[in-house]
């Protein structure tokens, strides 16, 4: 059992104090809304404090002492909850995520307790009872210590405005998702991301102060997203003017895989949220409650599940492991007159079709890019299209030449044409055949590939 | 015959010297060639972290070079850090201003403008840095360390790469948590 001897102490710091019993800064989140003047500090040990920047003091600290929080995680295992700026999402290193209630600071009132509202194991089953804690309780696991690696990232979107998640009516559905990355079964091979969906319930408090409940609200949840290599982190993505509404996940793994997943079938998006006048709910527990809107809004959802895990990036163009000495060259102002007279002899992806393909399944949907282009992506764009390139890589043993550029898909490296056979004069051994030089010429219209055994051989575009 | 001689092994010499690089470098004069970053494409195998920024659909990727932005439409750019290429620990955008800060591994923070896509700000902290913030519509950031402490800086604006991170006072001091915790 902890107790508190000290809550919190603040002074000048010099040298000589710095402490080694004091531990480390994990994260410091800004308190949500702009006329907070509040920063959340969280420490290694998974103490908290709620610091009032104007008046210099603790507005509020944690009096539990619960398990530590990752320290390598750069912040990213401490969230703030909605705008409300009252609840606060916290990775644990035992492998739970744990829901803190932050108490509403008045002017020169004593320094508060931020009391924990819920935790769960988004790793398994076996700790994804959710339960409703006593803030000042210690949390001890019912069946001894979880076996789940550190929870390392997350990522976490609430419904509502600015009084969400914890709202004081208590009626209203308010939802949400968090994504976690790690937290898997200790001995476990693969470590994908989860999102945890959530809902807040008034429980057995009410007014002020309801508990926020991590309950699934779908029959899968917490939701395992597709694997690709140890994942390193998540974010979470929103519907465009709905920061509320969760659409997808983007996560990275090892290698700079960036996969986006479809999240608009977990069951986190708020559906009844603040009701227009005369508008219908699909929120059973709404008195504007509409089957029928329920049921198109459900068949809409499970078709909207089925875009397909698209990676972010195509991979750069490589060389091959067994190819001769390679050069690489680029031209600005590509010219791409042929391509739009004549396709043929043109492969316009080689390789890349299936991730393109994906990519487009998403239309309007892709959360990065295909976006309405804003000032800066304006700007962008236009910068652009004065840098078109053309990038020619020898292709491997057989001493072909790729050709790559920029102009058929702005901001994608395609790759232009079947790879450039030797010609004729180059030799037959790979000596002979090995590329010493490339040259670009007439705007990326013309490719003068020299060879090791003085053959030159220029290819039209 | 001895003057055959002589110039025979005169214009052999000639042709056998080796060039003064560093003379005819010198002679040259100075090139004046700017070598940049113009255009960035692909996935990057030391990406680290992500962040992203929903309102105008940005996604910050940590390398070890700096940021990677994939921004709308498509389009990408890099921006790069002059002095910290190492693995970075978090990105963050600083709402209002349109910056990002980059934490590094061994404590490097960088300030990164997406408008002009240069850095403001670079400084390898004092202290082993484990987390750094922006605070909204300012200069300042939070810094987080290892001892337990939370200090404020301010970005003091320089050219590309020169400018720093300046430590600033809170109230005439730096702030210092600690929680201390016993059985």
């Amino acid at each position: 059992m902890c107790t508190v001897t000290h809550a919190a102490a603040f002074g000048r710091i010099d040298s000589s104090e710095s402490s080694s019993n004091a531990p480390a800064v994990v994260a410091i989140k800004p308190q949500p809304g702009a006329e907070s003047t509040n920063v959340l500090i969280a420490y290694e040990d998974g103490s908290m404090s709620l610091w009032d920047l104007h008046a210099r003091r603790p507005a509020a600290t944690t009096r539990v002492k619960l398990c530590g929080i990752f320290a390598e995680s750069g912040g990213g295992c401490v969230q703030w909850l909605g705008a409300s700026g009252r609840s606060v999402v916290v990775a644990h290193d035992d492998g739970r995520i744990v829901t803190y209630d932050v108490p509403t600071v008045y002017p020169k009132a004593p320094v508060l307790a931020i009391v924990v509202t819920s935790q769960c194991f988004p790793g398994g089953s076996e700790g994804g009872g959710n339960c409703t804690m006593d803030g000042n309780a210690e949390l001890i696991p019912e069946d001894g210590p979880p076996a789940f690696e550190p929870l390392r990232r997350i990522c976490a979107v609430a419904s509502g405005g600015f009084v969400s998640p914890v709202r004081s009516d208590g009626g209203a559905s308010v939802q949400g998702a968090v994504l976690c990355v790690g937290g898997e079964v200790v001995g476990a091979g693969m470590d994908p991301a989860r999102a945890v969906p959530f809902k807040v319930s008034s429980g057995g408090q009410s007014g002020l102060n309801p508990s926020l409940s991590l309950a699934p609200v779908t029959d899968e949840s917490p939701m395992s997203l597709p694997w690709f290599g140890p994942v390193l982190d998540g974010v979470l993505i929103t519907r465009v003017g709905r920061p509320e509404s969760v659409v997808a996940a983007c996560v990275l793994s090892e290698g700079g895989q960036i996969h986006v997943h479809d999240l608009r079938s977990l069951g986190c998006n708020p559906v009844g949220g603040d009701l227009i006048p005369g508008s219908v709910s699909i929120d059973e527990r709404s008195e504007h409650y509409d089957a029928a809107a329920a049921a198109a809004v459900a068949a809409v959802v499970v078709s909207a599940a089925k875009l397909p895990c698209a990676e972010v990036l195509d991979p750069l163009p490589s060389l091959s492991a067994t190819c001769a000495p390679a050069c690489a060259v680029a031209s600005p102002h590509l010219s791409l007159r042929r391509r739009k007279s004549s396709n043929s002899g043109l492969n316009i992806d080689s390789g890349l079709n299936k991730s393109h393909a994906d990519r487009d399944a998403w239309g309007a949907e892709w959360p990065i890019t295909g976006g309405h282009v804003d000032d800066v992506g304006a700007k962008w764009a236009t910068r652009r299209e004065r840098l078109r390139h053309l990038l020619a890589i020898p292709a491997g043993s057989d001493s072909k030449i790729r050709v790559f550029s920029d102009g058929i898909q702005p901001g994608r490296l395609v790759e232009l044409c079947d790879p450039l056979a030797p010609g004729p004069n180059a030799g037959t051994t790979a000596a002979d055949r090995a590329v010493t030089r490339c040259h670009v010429a007439c705007g990326g219209s013309l490719l003068v590939v020299g060879r090791a055994c003085g053959s030159v051989e220029v290819s039209l575009f | 015959m001895f003057k055959l001689t002589k110039l025979t092994k005169a214009v052999t010499e000639a042709l056998n010297a080796v060039p003064n690089v560093d003379e005819l470098a010198k002679s040259m004069g100075a090139m004046e060639v700017d070598p940049r970053v113009v255009s960035e494409h692909g996935g990057v195998h030391s990406a680290t972290c992500l962040a992203y920024e929903p309102t105008q659909r940005i996604l910050a990727v940590g390398v070890d070079t700096g940021v990677k932005i994939i921004c709308a439409d498509g389009a990408e750019a890099l921006l790069a850090t002059p002095t910290h290429v190492e693995p970075a620990r978090s990105v963050e955008f600083i709402a209002g201003v349109g910056r990002i800060v980059r934490l590094s591994s061994e404590s490097g923070i960088d300030v990164l403008d997406l408008h002009s896509q240069r850095c403001l700000a670079s400084t390898r902290w004092m202290k082993d840095a484990t987390c750094v913030v922006g605070l909204r519509d300012s200069p300042f950031v939070m810094v987080g360390e290892s001892t337990g402490c939370v200090r404020v800086a301010a970005v003091q604006h320089g050219p590309d790469g020169a400018g720093t991170l300046a430590p600033r006072s809170y109230k005439g001091e730096f702030i210092c948590f600690i929680s201390r915790m016993g059985n």
